[in-house]
């Protein structure tokens, strides 16, 4: 583990415990049924704040995309390069994650399947890897 | 939404601090310099000033420091933060608190030490971004290039803009540094230097991004009818607008239409002015597709066309559009915000003073800063004094 940690509160704490367990969690408005990320006290479209967890389908499509050559900080040293992607979920949200496998076989505008890194290098994200066939 | 209103102000002295790596020198040191070198080429004292607007600086409450080291008891402070831009943002605030009576002169002043700090802790280091910390750190990003390389791979997946036009901006950028004795780098360089040079953040090489320098300055605001007693022609401010659009990539709606669309129309609208009108352009050059995107979104050509805009040294010494006549941030100097520079270099062009890469007849000036991760923006249109 490497010196940071996350900033995790009322509202996020949750995500990261779904995250832990295996699941992409997100809130989703019980008054206008929007999905939300991050996580908040309340819906930013209509300010609710009965927000429950929902788990997320984890299919998406790679918005853009960055292969970072050198690490971002010492963690990430011994998987370079890899691809940072925002992938914007069917859900209707955006998010951001690194993908999981050589950057080579990703490319913007592909579909993707999101899902928690199983082995976090810092602290548990989301990684991505192209989705096998879409229904 | 059209405007009524009516700027005030002039810019009266620019000055920067000592550029480049310095040693031994602290930032207040540097910005206070820039503030006293600005004033005296305007013509005025430290006791006129009575307002202090201060960004960049890290400080919990810069202008209260900065007006410490300076001596002064101001009557007016503004530490608005918003990055790169917020010099650009000062000088809305500057004209609104000069028409409303606030205050009659006010010190813009910026430095940093980027240079000196190297290797210290910087970046998500720095301050507690708490979307930044929790959702995009642990991924890998990049701090700050891979942000605006997300922004660069989605205009190159919109628009088929290439990394080849992409250099132009750093080469042009090159060949006007070449005429600023100021400058930090003067070395040649080339499209074909910028492309082998090491990929950093794709598609974003090495030489796609702005210097790390030491450095800063100072710009004075005053009233315009004031402005026309003293040292200099004064450079009357003719527009101004600011957009926020979001703090993190990750949270913005679209990362290829920058709050320039905002804070330009809301500019040229005040000014009564078009782009047709402009005769020298600065745009925030922190990278490559920093300027891509101004040139876009302030509406120097359409949205996707900024890649084939730059191309042919259209913006380099020679070419039909000046742009960043310094060398910008990518070779002029750059200590975290450029925004104040921009803002000293469109003053020094719409008063002729600017030798080699003088524009020949500049009389309307663009200043576009940018902060963040393309994250604010604020658009300033400067004139030179029509008496």
């Amino acid at each position: 583990m490497s010196g940071f940690e996350i900033d995790a509160d009322i509202d996020s704490r949750p995500y990261f415990d779904g995250l832990a367990a295996g699941e992409v969690l997100l809130q989703r408005c019980a008054a206008c049924e929007r999905h939300q990320f991050p996580p908040r006290a309340f819906c930013t479209v209509c300010g609710r704040r009965d927000l429950p967890f929902v788990e997320a389908s984890g299919r998406g499509r790679i918005y853009a995309m960055s292969v970072m050559h050198r690490a971002s900080e010492e963690s990430f040293a011994g998987v370079t390069p890899y691809a940072v992607a925002l992938v914007d979920l069917d859900e209707g949200v955006r998010v951001m994650a690194r993908g999981s496998v050589p950057p080579a076989e990703l490319m913007t505008g592909m579909d993707v399947l999101v899902s928690p890194e199983p082995e976090p290098l810092v602290h548990p994200t989301l990684v991505f890897r192209p989705a096998e066939e879409r229904p | 939404m059209s405007s009524t209103y009516v700027p005030c102000s002039a810019i009266v002295g620019v000055a920067e601090s000592p550029l480049g790596a310095l040693s031994g020198q602290h930032a207040l040191r540097m910005m206070g310099g820039a503030t006293v070198d600005a004033l005296i080429e305007a013509g005025l004292g430290l006791d006129d000033v009575d307002c202090l607007m201060v960004a960049g600086f890290p400080s919990g409450q810069p202008s209260c420091e900065l007006a410490d080291y300076l001596g002064i008891e101001p009557r007016f402070v503004s530490s608005t933060e918003i990055g790169g831009s917020s010099f650009e943002f000062f000088i809305g605030q500057a004209d609104l608190a000069i028409a409303s009576g606030q205050c009659d002169t006010v010190a813009i002043a910026y430095a940093n030490t980027r240079k000196q700090d190297r290797g210290r802790p910087l970046g998500f280091n720095e301050l507690p971004f708490l979307f930044r910390q929790n959702y995009e750190r642990p991924t890998g990003l990049i701090p700050l290039i891979g942000s605006y390389a997300l922004a660069a791979d989605r205009h190159m997946h919109e628009f088929g803009t290439t990394s080849a036009q992409l250099a132009e901006i750093a080469v042009a950028a090159r060949k006007w540094a070449q005429l600023n004795p100021k400058a930090y780098r003067h070395e040649p360089l080339t499209v074909e230097d910028v492309l082998s040079s090491p990929m950093v953040a794709s598609p974003l090489h090495a030489r796609d991004c702005c210097l790390i320098t030491d450095g800063g300055g100072a710009v004075i605001v005053t009233r315009l009818d004031r402005a026309r007693d003293l040292a200099k022609r004064p450079v009357s401010v003719l527009g101004f607008g600011q957009q926020v659009k979001y703090q993190e990539i990750s949270l913005a709606r679209d990362v290829v239409r920058t709050g320039a669309i905002e804070s330009g129309r809301r500019a040229f609208e005040m000014a009564g002015l078009t782009t047709d009108d402009v005769d020298v352009t600065q745009i925030y050059d922190s990278f490559t597709i920093t300027v891509l995107l101004g040139l876009e979104d302030l509406g120097f050509c359409a949205k996707g066309e900024g890649g084939a805009f730059v191309e042919g040294g259209r913006i380099a010494p020679g070419g039909a559009f000046p742009l960043n006549t310094s060398g910008g941030g990518l070779s002029y100097t750059h200590p975290g915000h450029f925004g104040i520079f921009l803002l000293i270099e469109a003053v020094r062009q719409l008063r002729g003073e600017t030798g080699e890469r003088q524009v020949e007849g500049a009389e309307v000036a663009v200043a576009q800063g940018f902060g963040g991760v393309l994250s604010t923006s604020a658009t300033v249109l400067l004139g030179r004094d029509i008496r």
